[in-house]
């Protein structure tokens, strides 16, 4: 009796452990709060106790599992924010799915969330990617076939700043920093050198595409109608610093080389 | 048109190969961010930047859940990569330009424009979220 019972109790502890981990990969890549509450809870309401409570506030998580006659489980972690990414969003949320239907069993759910996930994409494609953004979008700017050529050799040097900064793992705000006085820096350059009429907004607006922060935008709105005002405001802060990171970039840039050109 | 249809096409598709989504879901990414785009662009004459982006953020927000429930996968993978269009990186870029430019006026009228229009993005994509929820409780 007494070696069942202890069964029972790791058997909570283990479940416990995995929603943490679900709960963590979700929230430090950019899930909303109340969808990281949500697949947490669910996971943790297949073991059918009387209390199961989730609070995730965007830096942390508090879970606790309790039952008359079992030793109440608490756990608590602290989260740090990796950026956004969707793949391990999905990969969590699949294996809560697939764990929830019943699908698989705990220990296989607790196995392949411990042995995560990476990303499908090479450096190349990412770098390929931000590219692809910063070419094309002049055009949805009210810029035109010119502006997107000159943009592209902008966004060659912005993206090549994006990723040395992602290599040396710089601060996240001097990375984006830099990335926005390169475009405004380039701009001017190319401007100067090359005898092509272009839109400086157009350009300008697209180089900065791939680093303004449009989840944390939206999350921040997202999280504070849904009356999770903690994550709410700690989101808006983020995508504020970030927008300020930016900003401060572009307009040093246009300054500083302006005054040379 | 054509142009914009392709371009809005590739810069979402760009967009969610910078968000790390799975390969398989990159086209209805991408045809999630042409119809809002094509809506956007429709509306914004008549109903002003924030109509036109409420209405574009509330379709891909729509068309984002079907997809979430066809393909089995969260709602964000498509929603994210789907509204980053109209994300305002214009709105930003033109408060700041002219802050240094020293009109402040035109600035803080771009800044009320950024507020704006992030508002109604997420207004959109919460109205369809409620909406959503009270389809699945009934």
């Amino acid at each position: 009796m007494e070696k069942r019972s202890k069964a029972v109790e790791t058997d909570y502890e283990l479940l416990m452990e995995m929603a943490m981990r679900v709960g963590e990969i979700m929230l430090s890549h950019g899930a909303e709060a109340h969808r990281v509450e949500d697949t947490m809870c669910r996971i943790l309401k297949t073991a059918n106790l009387e209390t199961t409570e989730v609070f995730v506030i965007m830096t942390g998580i508090f879970a606790t599992l309790a039952h008359p006659g079992m030793k109440t489980i608490t756990l608590t972690k602290r989260v740090h924010s990796y950026g956004n990414n969707l793949k391990y969003i999905c990969f969590a949320n699949g294996i809560s799915r697939e764990y929830c239907e019943g699908s698989i069993s705990l220990e296989e759910a607790y196995e392949r969330i411990s042995r995560g996930c990476s990303s499908e994409y090479s450096e190349l494609m990412h770098i390929l990617g931000n590219l692809l953004v910063v070419t094309m979008f002049p055009i949805l700017v009210g810029g035109n076939l010119q502006d997107c050529l000159v943009s592209f050799l902008a966004g060659i040097v912005v993206v090549f700043f994006i990723q040395l900064g992602n290599a040396m793992k710089i601060h996240p705000f001097m990375k984006d920093l830099i990335a926005a006085f390169s475009a405004g820096a380039v701009y001017l350059i190319l401007d100067r050198f090359l005898p092509l009429p272009v839109h400086q907004d157009a350009v300008i607006i697209a180089c900065i595409m791939p680093l303004v922060p449009g989840v944390a935008i939206t999350n921040a709105i997202r999280d504070t109608l849904n009356g999770d005002y903690v994550s709410g405001t700690a989101r808006a802060m983020e995508a504020f610093m970030k927008a300020a990171a930016i900003a401060c970039g572009v307009g040093s840039g246009l300054v500083l080389l302006g005054g040379v050109f | 048109m054509i142009l914009h249809l392709i371009s809005s096409f590739l810069s979402v598709v760009g967009f969610a190969v910078i968000l790390d989504v799975p390969k398989k879901y990159l086209p209805y990414c991408g045809a999630a961010g042409v119809v809002g785009w094509m809506i956007y662009l429709i509306c914004e004459q008549r109903l002003e930047i924030s109509g036109g982006v409420f209405l574009s953020a509330f379709v891909i927000s729509v068309l984002s859940q079907i997809f979430a429930r066809l393909l089995k996968c969260p709602v964000t993978v498509f929603l994210i990569p789907g509204i980053y269009p109209l994300v305002p990186g214009a709105g930003i870029y033109r408060t700041v330009y002219y802050m240094i430019m020293g009109e402040s006026g035109l600035a803080s009228y771009y800044l009320v424009e950024t507020i704006l229009t992030a508002g109604m993005i997420a207004l959109g994509v919460f109205v369809v979220d409620i909406l959503w929820r009270i389809r699945k409780a009934n």
